[in-house]
């Protein structure tokens, strides 16, 4: 075995993913090789400081503000209320296309009545996509934010 | 993991409250730290808590009650984090973590929480694709199956990344000079 091997296995240790064979593998790398003791020594230390930082101070109002907000959406989430977002969705829209020379006259001046509902539509569905958030994005690139995702890297610049 | 039973996960999804209670107080250590962890602050990460619990409050007729309720629940949670992230590279100026960086304290001086505030400095520096998979691993004790589901991503690929992202990590929390410092605390 090698170093850089040596230290995927130590890696691998503090993660607690080394598979049966691979103890005595790395025990026999480590017992010849001072640098990579030293290697474990700062795997150990980094991974306890991570272990260590586990959140074991929760803000202790956390539940009951939750519990508190809980209740509103619950109260709210009665059937009246679910035949009641569609309705003022469109009457907000309508009242948005009927206001909109009015308050966003540089922006839709030059827009159609039909290009600016179209424009409220298309923030409606945004916003109804919020539903999706259940089921994992996994269309979603760091790359699109500017961040890059290619493995030979792994530090943020 | 250990996580609720099948019968609180049912209650859950249709709306009892105390089964909510339980969701909470089950999961709040675990999300409060993801939060800590992806997003660096504890301000972010309070705010991150809150609305996790409270989406899968409102989205809990999304969640199957026969099925497990961990990987639903934390991917409802990863979404949202990087929901968070996305936002807040949409702000100008702010895609950095918003962490200090901590100034080189001599040892008598690092108290615990700055040592904390050191490892949450040192993760920022991470991708968060890495700080999502050491995320799940050391606050939701996932395992790597279980990281898998939760992203979408093959197990072979969790284990690349955790370890990727445990010696960036260690690179950056051990930097030339903190290490010998940080060690005699
Ligand atoms: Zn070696």
């Amino acid at each position: 075995m090698n170093c850089k091997n040596a230290e995927e296995l130590i890696a691998d240790r503090e993660l607690g993913l080394l598979e049966g064979g691979q103890v005595n593998e790395l025990e026999q790398h480590l017992s010849e090789c001072a640098d990579c003791r030293k290697l474990a020594d700062e795997y150990a230390f980094a991974a306890e400081a991570l272990k260590e930082s586990r959140a074991d101070t929760v803000p202790p109002a956390l539940a009951d503000e939750v519990l508190a907000k809980a209740g509103k959406i619950h109260g709210k989430q009665s059937k009246i209320f679910r035949l009641a977002v569609p309705a003022v969705a469109a009457a907000a829209v309508l009242l948005a296309v009927v206001l909109s020379p009015v308050f966003f006259s540089k922006d839709s001046s030059d827009m159609t009545t039909l290009q600016v509902l179209e424009a409220y539509a298309e923030d409606f569905e945004a916003i109804g996509m919020e539903d999706g958030i259940g089921d994992y994005d996994t269309g979603f690139r760091y790359e699109d934010f500017g961040v890059s995702d290619t493995l030979t890297t792994y530090i943020n610049q | 993991m250990k996580g609720i039973d099948q019968d609180s996960a049912k209650k859950f999804h249709d709306g009892d409250f105390e089964a909510l209670r339980n969701v909470i107080e089950r999961y709040q250590g675990s999300v409060f730290g993801i939060g800590l962890k992806l997003l660096g602050s504890v301000d972010d990460a309070k705010d991150f808590s809150q609305d996790v619990f409270l989406h899968a409050y409102e989205k809990r007729d999304r969640y199957d009650p026969e099925r497990p309720f961990e990987p639903w629940f934390f991917k409802l949670a990863m979404n949202l984090g990087r929901q968070k992230l996305r936002n807040r590279r949409e702000i100008p100026g702010s895609d950095n973590m918003p962490v200090e960086v901590i100034e080189e304290t001599a040892c008598k001086g690092v108290l615990e929480g700055e040592r904390k505030e050191r490892v949450r400095h040192a993760l920022t520096t991470l991708k968060p694709i890495y700080r999502e998979c050491l995320a799940l691993r050391f606050e939701a004790d996932l395992k790597l199956h279980e990281i898998a589901e939760v992203l979408g991503i093959s197990p072979e690929t969790v284990k690349t990344r955790l370890r990727r992202g445990l010696m960036a990590f260690k690179e950056s929390y051990t930097k030339a000079g903190d290490y010998s410092e940080l060690q005699k605390c």
